[in-house]
């Protein structure tokens, strides 16, 4: 290092990298741990320079082995990080596949019947159809059943919509809570209002 | 339009970014998202209107069922058919834009405004009515309770209107392509929502 700033020249490459010696080439595509399992002693010799050399020859066998131990020890942190970015390019490389465009084919199979029709027509048509049974339902005399009926007809209308058409069914499920949390907070709500008395005593 | 180079197998890279896919998708997820809080906003206005009315509709049945006599059911009928078949137009425009087919988009769209206008005009059609059957802002506690939401939700109506206006303006102009048309799902995501929250408001105020 003290050599380093003393003579700011570069160091010279000890070989070409176009033309490194095959125990090289081998580790240029690894990660730092494979390369770092790759022993110094496998670059030939007459590749290295003088200083290497002298360094190499100058190490005793033991001292060797300390030095591995010690580069051991601190290469962990380094592991650490390279395991953590590894995983989230691997969730990110998920996330980018997810996130490409998703479209519909031309065609839709529901239970093993094929419409030649993209799903959202499909949708369409169930949605239609659920709307002309409400209508019918809307106007019969009402009662606590037709009552039940009407709301679980618009629920599975709602979500219908929001699964297909909004493709929550394809996009990441956090959407899903921009829409139920004031939902759920709202129907808390109603309820608490409808314990208070409408007249005073 | 449809004859663009523009490659026809959907590209994150074109959307106008650097070819970092991972980039890409990250911005349309935010951008999604983005959309999405905005829509949990409108949720909660929506949801304290349509409260406020169901309170009032258990506590004062008779009234909504004389309102309910007033209006009829075949003029919000046909709202809701309008409603839902924009709703189906939207989505077909997005499926021609992924299909880098930017003149059937702007067909869709421009259907889906054609009938976005159309459901309000009924709307003030069904308005006017109401009122002359005596049902107004202030006529009673009955008024409010029913225009408000149904009035806001017809002001978010206008507004998509107006937007689609300009995403078919976009379309026309070839904004976007088989690997660009972040801004049409967007705007899907918007109308989509206006539609669902008319599912609700018509179950709500006018059948149950």
């Amino acid at each position: 290092m003290a050599d380093e700033q003393k003579n700011p020249t570069p160091v010279p490459t000890p070989f070409d990298p176009q033309d490194a010696p095959e125990s090289i080439k081998a580790t240029q595509d690894q990660t730092v741990r494979e390369t770092r399992d790759v022993p110094v002693e496998a670059v030939p010799t007459e590749k290295l320079d003088e200083v290497a050399t002298a360094i190499k020859e100058s190490e005793p066998a033991d001292l060797r082995e300390g030095r591995r131990a010690t580069e051991e020890t601190l290469n962990k942190p380094i592991e650490v990080i390279e395991d953590t970015v590894n995983a989230a390019d691997m969730q990110d490389q998920a996330k980018a596949a997810h996130a490409l465009p998703h479209v519909v084919p031309d065609t839709t199979t529901i239970l093993g019947m094929t419409f030649p029709y993209p799903i959202y027509t499909v949708v369409y048509v169930v949605l239609a159809a659920i709307t002309l049974i409400e209508l019918v339902i809307g106007s019969l005399p009402r009662g606590i059943v037709g009552t039940a009926i009407l709301l679980a007809l618009s629920l599975s209308k709602a979500v219908m919509v929001v699964l297909f058409y909004m493709h929550l069914k394809e996009d990441s499920r956090i959407f899903a809570f921009a829409l139920i949390l004031p939902i759920f907070i709202a129907l808390v709500s109603s309820i608490f209002l409808l314990t208070v008395p409408i007249k005073g005593y | 339009m449809s004859d663009m180079s523009i490659e026809h197998a959907p590209s994150a890279a074109a959307h106008g970014h650097a070819a970092d896919p991972k980039a890409e998708a990250r911005h349309i997820d935010n951008m999604k998202f983005a959309m999405w809080l905005y829509l949990a906003s409108e949720v909660v206005i929506f949801t304290v209107l349509i409260a406020v009315f169901v309170v009032f509709r258990v506590n004062n049945p008779e009234r909504v069922e004389e309102v309910h006599k007033a209006s009829g059911l075949f003029l919000v009928g046909v709202n809701t058919f309008l409603l839902l078949t924009s709703s189906w137009t939207m989505v077909m425009g997005l499926l021609a834009i992924q299909k880098n087919d930017g003149k059937k988009l702007a067909r869709w769209i421009s259907a889906t405004a054609i009938l976005g206008t159309l459901f309000v005009m009924f709307q003030y059609v069904e308005y006017s009515t109401l009122a002359r059957e005596g049902i107004t802002l202030y006529g009673d506690v009955f008024g409010m309770r029913f225009y408000a939401p149904t009035a806001f939700h017809g002001a978010h109506v206008v507004v998509g209107i107006l937007w689609a206006i300009y995403v078919v303006n976009g379309a026309l102009k070839g904004k976007y392509n088989g690997g660009k048309y972040l801004g049409v799902e967007i705007f899907g995501l918007f109308w989509h929502f206006v539609d669902v929250v008319w599912i609700v408001l018509f179950t709500v105020i006018y059948l149950v």
